[in-house]
């Protein structure tokens, strides 16, 4: 589904992702781990071309996307919930759900809320109607993967959302992701440091270090022996 | 009045396991009220691992986590806080734009009251003098009205140990305080800590790899490899263990 090749991303003179080649399949969750700084973000911000990449090429469903304009490639099914989260605390649950699939015309809030989003939010439900800053941290993490799955993406790119997050509601979040890969054929590509989330979700891993992949495999292999251990903080 | 041998944390087979890799194996591992414990090992170790366990950011595999008598193992971070456990993180997170008495002010304020209490204006001359004795503990009471973005790293590491004092902790978790400092800071980070125990009778948990500010700080020193632990007691004990020395002299 989606494939980077030898993709270059940075910022101005500063080089950050190094000639990176990953894969994502169709209904698969792959995750990105590493430490802080090493690079994780950038690259997500590389795929969704918020910072194009500046060397290499970038494919999604066979076709290269490395190149267009970031609306474009939203707009191509794939969809980015970000680490700030960056809810709209003085509008509605449902208005800021509605912002993931206003496009550049309809910035009028006339786009439908997908109803299925609430079979797997429910907390968000009950809220409907409540202004996004009365929501808990958790519940704001929700929202906002609920506001991307409002463009209907085929695929979804996560930055840490467990972050600051307390283990049950973490547990639901990964719950949930596992239904939307299985159940509606979405694929995930998920950054994280936390190791539980990605055991309970990611088909497969890649470890960042530096801007350059340094290991893959399944968690499983990748936690035999001491592999891990050199690139995380365990 | 203080009481020198009770127990205020203890860890009993605690283990956290990620896939095949076995983060925390088999942990037994107390910290008695006012003490200073010193929890150190090479990168890998698991110490990162150990800390969430204790403040609930990871759930455990197996064994039990007691603090002041409670089992607490299966209860959420924002629980074990309000009971007492408070960590400072490697990570400095401070308000660049405000001054150090307004980061300290919030955190006093943030600890006690409500986002209302918060918002509402009211006499602050409590806060003022525990701000001011902040301050005093932390050696920054000359850069009181300084914008905090304009301290340096050090300071700005100290002045969040101070801001996690001010929540009053029973037991303070630092994680790595001395990240990023040179050896001038580092020593002024070990008459801070000094400080602290001094004026407050705080239970500290230091997690570090270097060896040299651990033995300076701690009573107690627990070694972790590999997940386990591979030595424990006091400083002397611990630094002429031998598997201690194999390890930090990388004969493993």
């Amino acid at each position: 589904m989606l494939q980077t090749q030898e993709i270059r991303v940075g910022y101005g003179e500063s080089n950050v992702i190094w000639d990176v080649d990953l894969e994502v399949g169709d209904n698969s969750i792959v995750s990105i781990l590493g430490r802080n700084g090493s690079g994780k973000t950038t690259l997500l911000r590389g795929i969704i071309g918020q910072n194009p990449p500046t060397k290499g090429t970038i494919t999604f469903n066979g076709e290269t996307i490395s190149g267009m304009q970031p609306h474009e490639i939203a707009a191509k099914g794939i969809g980015y919930v970000p680490q700030s989260r960056d809810i709209f605390g003085n509008i509605t649950v449902e208005n800021n759900i509605r912002l993931g699939s206003a496009s550049q015309e309809g910035m009028f809030l006339k786009d439908d809320v997908a109803e299925f989003i609430f079979e797997y939010f429910p907390a968000l439900e009950e809220k409907r109607n409540a202004k996004g800053s009365t929501l808990s941290g958790g519940q704001q993490q929700q929202l906002a993967i609920a506001r991307a799955l409002n463009s209907k993406p085929e695929l979804l790119l996560l930055d840490e959302p467990s972050e600051g997050i307390q283990p049950s509601i973490v547990k639901e979040i990964g719950t949930q992701l596992n239904r939307l890969s299985s159940e509606r054929d979405i694929s995930v590509l998920i950054v994280e440091q936390n190791l539980d989330l990605v055991e309970s979700v990611a088909d497969y891993c890649y470890i960042l270090e530096s801007g350059n992949i340094v290991d893959e495999g399944d968690l499983d292999v990748l936690t035999e022996g001491k592999r891990i251990e050199k690139h995380l903080s365990v | 009045m203080t009481d020198a041998t009770s127990t205020i944390l203890e860890t009993k087979n605690l283990t956290k396991q990620f896939g095949k890799l076995t983060a925390v194996d088999d942990v037994d591992f107390t910290v008695e009220k006012n003490e200073t414990v010193g929890l150190i090992g090479p990168n890998g170790a698991g110490k990162t691992t150990f800390q969430s366990l204790i403040t609930g950011e990871y759930e455990v595999t197996d064994g039990s986590i007691i603090y002041d008598g409670e089992d607490i193992t299966d209860t959420e971070p924002y629980q074990r806080a309000r009971k007492g456990i408070i960590k400072k993180f490697q990570v400095t997170r401070v308000y660049g734009e405000e001054t150090l008495v307004e980061n300290l002010r919030m955190a006093i304020r943030g600890r006690n009251a409500s986002t209302l209490a918060l918002l509402r204006s009211h006499d602050d001359s409590d806060i003022d003098d525990r701000i001011h004795e902040l301050l005093e503990i932390g050696n920054l009471d000359h850069k009181a009205e300084a914008l905090t973005k304009n301290l340096s790293h050090g300071e700005q590491q100290w002045l969040e140990i101070l801001m996690a004092v001010s929540a009053e902790p029973e037991l303070l978790l630092l994680d790595e305080p001395t990240s990023g400092m040179g050896p001038q800071e580092t020593n002024e980070t070990v008459e801070l800590l000094e400080n602290i125990k001094e004026r407050t009778n705080t239970t500290m948990l230091v997690v570090e790899h270097d060896m040299d500010f651990i033995r300076k700080v701690s009573n107690k020193l627990t070694v972790l490899h590999h997940g386990a632990v591979l030595a424990q007691g006091t400083v002397e004990e611990v630094q002429n263990d031998d598997k201690v020395e194999e390890v930090y002299l990388g004969r493993d």
